[in-house]
């Protein structure tokens, strides 16, 4: 593994190539721990000093086998491998039928080595699975989502990153919360809000306040900045659009941070369009329920926009208000 | 989360399948035997859990992860005729994931990708390389080492470390969990790391460790 080199914020000596001080606890520069990407929050911080890297490289090597470590999956692994072998597979059947044999002979393989015994049960269809999603997310109820909208450039540099709260219900009615940018002009906090009817706007220092009817939500949003896509937010007619716009497959399951099994589904755009509000989508959906619990969708122009959204529950009836507050 | 522990990777597999191997990896030049296709699907199962923790070093977004391994053992796949098979598949299959990281960088943005050149990803693998040097039949086994490390890790770093990569959350997060400001989780995350580190490298073989 990587010695080090480099010199040190405190007093220490070296051991086995690195630096420790008087408690054994790793020294080194200030400068060279910000350039640890891993745990920035911030914009990166752009190229290391050559000294750093060994430093770096073994923070980053620790940092993937931790995450590959916490997030092991044998349904996912089998998944993946299907998935690759899929695509192998078809690739050699457009290009001829000469790989029937090896087709044919990993089948017997698969059976010999009694593969069934731990393969997962068979995937169900993403066009199925999505359509249980879009029943779930039909139900009058309240749904809470984390919103996470990034915004690269088309240097494909980050331009901006923002976070907020929604509240989501079938019909078109949402409510987000989280702090806007004009422009160059940042504010402070902010709600955007829908009853399906019309779409409003409302700052909490009293600097904003606009409403307009639905069909002329785009005048809102340009007024917001371009921020975020308000045809996001609605996010039952967000996922009951993936079928007619897109390819759907599914990728495989994994496990969910409450253990219940996800189905992981990717959307392609069948036309491709490049600057398209949503050119590809993932989403992963819960088995057990069918509701989707995380949604991640590229699209815009240019470098382009990610939209995340993570589910975190339902809200309690009566706690959302949806109607314009004024 | 159950483990895996059955597939082509098993010596019980391996055995059904009569090849002769090399433990603790299945050596490419041992399955002259095995049609093309079974041989990449036995050397993929082997190698696609460490190939896609390489990728996570680098790439912040799971999602883009996936896309990347599928697409690195795609080319593996088409390019198959050129791998040696007297050298081991991981260095070669990880030198692919890292080539597809370096050309996708503009695609996929250094809000995605965290700072790559050829030198840092030359860097990164060969903490990968070590990795397999610790005596082990599969990669799982080979985390069993980083497991261990792990359970003796004490304090604010074990701490800072389960709750980062076992429970998902931000620095910022584990900060108001720990009572403790965000900078010293940062370095309670990385100290704890390097810990991780010295003593994977401990656990190298003797002759290793020079």
């Amino acid at each position: 593994m990587n010695a080090h080199d480099g010199s040190d914020d405190h007093d220490g000596h070296r051991a086995g190539g690195e630096m420790r001080g008087d408690k054994g606890r790793e020294l080194v520069p200030d400068a060279w721990r910000a350039h640890d990407e891993t745990l920035a929050d911030d914009r990166p911080a752009g190229a290391p000093p050559v000294e750093a890297k060994d430093w770096l490289a073994d923070q980053r090597a620790m940092h993937g086998l931790l995450r590959a470590l916490h997030s092991q999956d044998a349904a996912a692994r089998e998944g993946r491998v299907a998935a690759i072998l899929a695509r192998i597979d078809a690739e050699a059947a457009s290009a001829g039928p000469r790989r029937w044999f090896a087709v044919a002979a990993a089948a017997l393989l698969l059976a010999t080595l009694g593969f069934w015994a731990v393969l997962p049960a068979s995937l169900p269809t993403a066009a199925a699975a999505v359509e249980r999603a879009v029943g779930e997310l039909a139900r009058d109820v309240v749904r809470r989502f984390r919103v996470e909208v990034v915004r690269n450039g088309a240097d494909g540099r980050e331009r901006a990153r923002h976070e907020f709260e929604l509240a989501a219900s079938p019909g078109g009615r949402f409510r987000l919360d989280g702090r806007f940018g004009f422009g160059a002009v940042q504010l402070g906090e902010f709600t955007v809000g829908s009853d399906g009817a019309e779409v409003w706007g409302l700052g909490s220092n009293g600097t904003f306040k606009m409403a307009s009817p639905v069909a002329d939500a785009e005048r809102l949003q340009q007024r917001l900045g371009d921020v975020i896509d308000l045809g996001y937010l609605d996010v039952h007619a967000l996922v009951r659009r993936l079928p007619e716009e897109c390819e759907l497959r599914v990728i495989g399951r994994e496990d969910g941070r409450d253990g219940q099994a996800q189905l992981r589904i990717k959307a392609m755009r069948r036309d491709g369009g490049a600057s398209a509000l949503l050119r590809s989508a993932w989403l992963l959906c819960d088995e057990a329920t069918g509701m989707v619990t995380h949604i991640e969708v590229e699209g815009g122009a240019a470098g382009g926009r990610r939209l995340t959204l993570e589910y975190l529950g339902e809200k309690p009836p009566g706690l959302a208000a949806f109607r314009r507050p004024w | 989360m159950w483990r895996w522990r059955c597939g082509c990777s098993s010596p019980g597999a391996r055995a059904t399948l009569g090849l002769r191997l090399s433990p603790p990896a299945v050596r490419a030049d041992n399955l002259v035997a095995v049609q093309p296709r079974d041989l990449f699907e036995i050397l993929m199962r082997e190698h696609i859990d460490s190939v896609r923790a390489f990728l996570l070093s680098s790439l912040r977004d799971a999602v883009a992860a996936e896309d990347v391994l599928q697409e690195t053992f795609l080319v593996a796949w088409r390019i198959l005729d050129r791998y040696d098979r007297k050298l081991p598949f991981g260095p070669w299959v990880r030198g692919i994931a890292a080539k597809l990281l370096l050309n996708h960088q503009r695609k996929l943005g250094r809000s995605r990708l965290h700072f790559c050149d050829a030198e840092m990803l030359g860097r990164i693998d060969e903490d990968f390389r070590d990795l397999a040097r610790i005596p082990a039949d599969t990669f799982d086994e080979s985390l069993d080492a980083l497991r261990d490390c792990l359970s003796r890790l004490t304090g604010p770093q074990r701490e800072s470390i389960v709750l980062h990569y076992e429970h998902g959350l931000h620095c910022k997060q584990i900060a108001e969990r720990l009572g403790i400001g965000f900078e010293a989780v940062k370095k309670h995350l990385q100290r704890g790391r390097a810990h991780l580190h010295r003593c994977l490298q401990g656990k190298l073989p003797n002759e290793d460790v020079a």
